[in-house]
């Protein structure tokens, strides 16, 4: 076994090396004894590096990754869009960064304007009655939703009663894996052939056991809900509520408010829509707006239905005033630019891709699209074409998701991709899909220029190593 | 608009291959009932200058000292910390579901849990929750998993309130009753009476060391034979402080380079027994080899997780705490094992030699048990004192009575080193104020 480029940082651990002096020592501590027992174990095992080994390593480490700066990420759902760095350096300005949620107010008038201002901006955006903060990232945000729908019915007195949550097909994994948490049984409910959940594919599931149903609009493939609408009205005929996941809001900003179209409670994704960065897994932020029946039950509502707290303190502040930053450089005329372009560009990778891949859902789509391998020569997969595509310096898209669609591969450009970027992922694309005429293996083998090639993901599940020990020293003879 | 990247030109261009005359006839889709009718009403555009001084001029005061810590702790972040982790390739990449393209992150998430093992004296760790008050809910839902018959939960009155209100939240859905283990008042400490078979019996004992009082907990009372989820709020503590013997532990490496930011985003932290993994929340970065036998890293065990169990996941998490850490696994790679040492033993000493300082001004420390940079004052002699400096933009630690009724003229004081250089001062101020008393 080969060892990768740059070494684990326990590796250049020499215990000569001297340990980062923050303070100096202070002569009035010298007589303070510790009363309590101390660890003799070095921490468990700590490195010891010297500074450059530290600047090295990690500056070495992030020359092994892609990110936004340096490529297109067309990952469709995830909006992997320009990171403002105004919003990082606003969020680094020390009068926020080491504000404390515990100070007293008259210190806090700042942050709590940001965050009333990025509360009533997403109201609006959403057309929702009041926005709660709160919760960590969109999942978050969908599972103080769902407590939310399970506390109003419970205090209707339908808790015992209403205990099925209701799931298209085409949902993110989060809708059930939250639902769940809750308590909640979910339904999956088969879309129609035309990508969208028909009304009458809903109204026989509807009845006194069904708390909620939750519809991601426009859905998992780029096509607006037709029947979102009329479904709402029928959920809340039926007694229930309707959930919309906002993981695709960057379509609509402008064009159409959840709120008031027959959405009771959605989540935002700071983190996709608002350019907040993704950060290689976070952090995210997961705001949610909801209608006013609702809002006695937020986590954050002052009054005694209130679900509780989901999280200590207030949220996500470092990811609110980026977000607050992003809306105020664009205003109301820009944010629906936003979703205009990302459309625009959507549809245009959408038509210059038509000849070359097959396109399962003919619906017309808003921001994504996807795509599967149906017309893919030589036994190739969806995998194997975004391994490819690597190597012409593009993240992949979304593969194999969402799961209805068989080797689904999913396009979001967003707005922030030029149309030169746009032109350059076709050209690839069509050299692949020749490739994948003529020459399979290399395509079966890519990619060829990353720093690692295609992982034995098996091996890592099988022989589980999460952590770095101390390799065994060899006997010596 | 600002951030644009099509022209007008582009616009044409493109509908022209798309074969719509203009950008509404996309969206025909959306029925013509539901769209909007009026622009959206949000401030801007601003140019960057123009937003810059506006956010100046909201600005209001800031405390010359606050000694408030209280679950989140301000320490000095060395320079290299915030320039190495602004790197674009760190901040602008994603979740590493395509290995290849990811290493980078990816060695990141292993020595993060590998510092989180360390430090917790555990086996394993994923690779981070999103705060400390939500792994505490993940390490509690995790034994729900393994004794799905238990109805109860214990968890002292040292935990976070803030820890404690999330928990009431997630179990109410559960239908498992949270019992609190009350605080001595002597010690400071837990007080767990609680017989052996009921600790047993119940799915976890959540006891939180040092404790939001400061104590550093003893585990007196609690049975071998309990589940016990520890939880760390003060995650510098573990640089001296053995870790208290946990099935899991959970907390916040906030401490580690990790700003405040008024309470998030932070660094929440989840390790455990091998025993358990494939029960565990969350993201998992494990060791294997590429296709010519390169050592490499990738997501493991990811049939735990939503994107593929959906409901019968571990836990609906997806997006975490990437950034925050990555900050905590290079603060503690630059610190080392000498420098974090050397940095807790110093917030140690400094504290107890503030809590001495004030001893001598007629306070007093009501808990007997040690404590690492955080204690509580009884100000019962001076009862004026916290006003007094609010007056003087120094807030005097955060005030217990408003959340326990029991806690009557007590405070939460923390000291880090940020406080070290002017320490001295400091303690004079809160002296000459109490004279004026």
């Amino acid at each position: 076994v080969r060892t990768i480029s740059e070494p684990p940082i326990f590796d250049l651990s020499d215990e000569g090396h001297e340990g980062f002096p923050v303070v100096a020592p202070r002569k009035e501590f010298d007589g303070i004894a510790l009363d309590f027992e101390t660890r003799n174990d070095g921490c468990g095992g700590f490195a010891q590096t010297s500074e450059i080994d530290v600047v090295r390593h990690y500056t070495r480490l992030s020359n092994l990754n892609f990110d936004i700066n340096r490529g297109m990420y067309p990952l469709g759902s995830c909006t992997m869009k320009h990171n403002p760095t105004l919003n990082e350096k606003v969020a680094a300005d020390p009068t926020f960064a080491h504000a404390h949620p515990l100070w007293p107010d008259r210190y806090l008038k700042a942050h709590k304007q940001v965050m009333a201002e990025l509360a009533a901006d997403l109201a609006e955006v959403s057309g929702f009655d009041e926005v709660c903060l709160q919760p960590a990232a969109g999942a978050h945000g969908e599972l103080a939703a769902i407590f939310m729908i399970k506390a109003y019915f419970e205090a209707k007195g339908e808790g015992a009663t209403r205990k099925i949550v209701l799931i298209p097909d085409s949902a993110h994994g989060t809708n059930p894996a939250s639902a769940a948490m809750a308590g909640f049984s979910c339904k999956q409910i088969a879309s129609g052939p035309e990508g969208v959940l028909r009304l009458e594919d809903v109204t026989p599931h509807l009845g006194p056991n069904v708390a909620a149903i939750m519809i991601t609009n426009p859905n998992t493939l780029g096509v607006y809900e037709r029947d979102f609408s009329k479904i709402a009205d029928a959920v809340h005929a039926a007694g229930g509520l309707v959930y919309m996941d906002g993981a695709n809001f960057n379509a609509i900003m402008g064009i159409f408010q959840p709120g008031k179209i027959g959405a009771d409670v959605m989540h935002f994704n700071l983190h996709k829509t608002f350019t907040t960065p993704h950060g290689g897994g976070g952090p995210g932020s997961g705001p949610i707006g909801f209608v006013k029946a609702l809002a006695p039950f937020s986590p954050t509502s002052a009054t005694p239905d209130s679900v509780g707290p989901v999280k200590a303190y207030m949220g996500q502040w470092g990811m609110f005033i980026r977000a607050w930053c992003y809306i105020r450089s664009l205003g109301g005329v820009g944010l629906r630019q936003v979703s205009e372009d990302a459309v625009l560009n959507a549809n245009y990778l959408r038509k210059r891709l038509e000849p070359l891949l097959n396109l399962p859902v003919k619906a017309a789509t808003l921001h994504e699209v996807v795509f599967n391998d149906k017309k893919l020569p030589n036994g190739l997969t969806t995998g194997d074409i975004a391994k490819r595509l690597i190597d012409f310096g593009f993240h992949p898209p979304t593969v194999y998701f969402p799961i209805m669609v068989k080797g689904a591969l999913m396009i979001e450009p967003t707005e922030t991709e030029p149309k030169r970027e746009l032109d350059r992922f076709v050209a690839a694309m069509e050299v692949v899909l020749k490739e994948a005429a003529e020459n399979p293996e290399m395509i079966k083998k890519a990619p060829h220029t990353t720093p690692v090639r295609r992982l034995d993901e098996t091996r890592a599940a099988r022989a589980l190593d999460l952590r770095w020990t101390k390799a065994p020293r060899a006997e010596s003879t | 608009m600002r951030y644009g990247a099509v022209t007008a030109r582009d616009r044409r261009a493109m509908l022209d291959v798309v074969g719509a005359t203009d950008v509404a006839s996309l969206f025909q889709s959306v029925p013509a009932d539901v769209r909007m009718k009026r622009p959206l009403n949000v401030e801007g555009p601003l140019p960057e200058q123009d937003l810059l001084v506006k956010l100046e001029t909201m600005k209001g005061p800031a405390p010359r000292v606050a000694l408030i810590g209280a679950g989140l702790y301000r320490h000095f972040v060395p320079a290299n910390v915030d320039a190495l982790c602004a790197r674009s390739e760190w901040v602008t990449s994603y979740t590493p579901y395509q290995p290849e393209l990811a290493q980078g992150t990816l060695a990141m998430y292993y020595e993060f849990q590998t510092y989180v093992a360390q430090l917790t004296g555990q086996e394993i760790a994923n690779g981070g929750m999103y705060d400390g008050s939500t792994a505490t809910v993940e390490a509690v839902l995790m034994a729900l998993r393994l004794k799905p018959d238990a109805k109860v939960v214990y968890a002292s009155e040292g935990v976070h309130p803030e820890y404690l209100a999330v928990l009431r939240t997630y179990l109410r859905f559960q239908n498992v009753e949270l019992k609190i283990l009350p605080i001595d008042p002597k010690t400071g400490r837990t007080s767990c009476t609680t017989s052996t078979a009921d600790q047993k019996a119940a799915a976890a004992v959540v006891i939180q060391s040092p404790n939001f009082f400061g104590a550093i907990e003893s585990l007196d009372g609690v049975a071998e034979e309990a589940f016990v989820v520890s939880v760390c709020t003060e995650a510098l503590s573990l640089a001296i402080v053995p870790p208290i013997r946990a099935n899991v532990a959970v907390g916040d490496f906030q401490s580690f380079g990790v700003p405040i930011q008024l309470g998030g985003p932070t660094a929440g932290f989840f390790a455990t027994r091998k025993d358990y993994v494939r029960q565990t929340p969350g993201r998992l970065v494990g060791k294997t080899v590429d296709m010519d036998g390169r050592e490499a890293l990738c997501i493991t065990l990811a049939t735990r997780e939503q994107f593929i169990r959906r409901e019968k996941a571990t836990s609906n998490i997806c997006t975490a705490s990437g950034l925050m850490c990555l900050r905590s696994t290079v603060y503690l790679s630059l610190m080392g094992r000498k420098g974090i040492e050397a940095l807790a033993t110093q917030n140690a000493k400094a504290a107890r030699w503030f809590a001495d300082g004030l001893k001598n001004l007629g306070l007093s420390i009501p808990y007997s048990a040690p404590f690492f940079n955080e204690f509580v004052v009884d100000c019962s002699a001076k009862p004026k004192l916290y006003e007094k400096l609010l007056e003087n933009d120094f807030v005097f630690g955060l005030p217990l009575e408003s959340r326990f009724p029991n806690q009557k003229n007590r405070y939460l004081i923390n000291v880090t080193e940020t406080h070290v250089p002017r320490l001295r001062e400091i303690l004079d101020e809160v002296k000459t104020r109490a004279h004026d008393l």
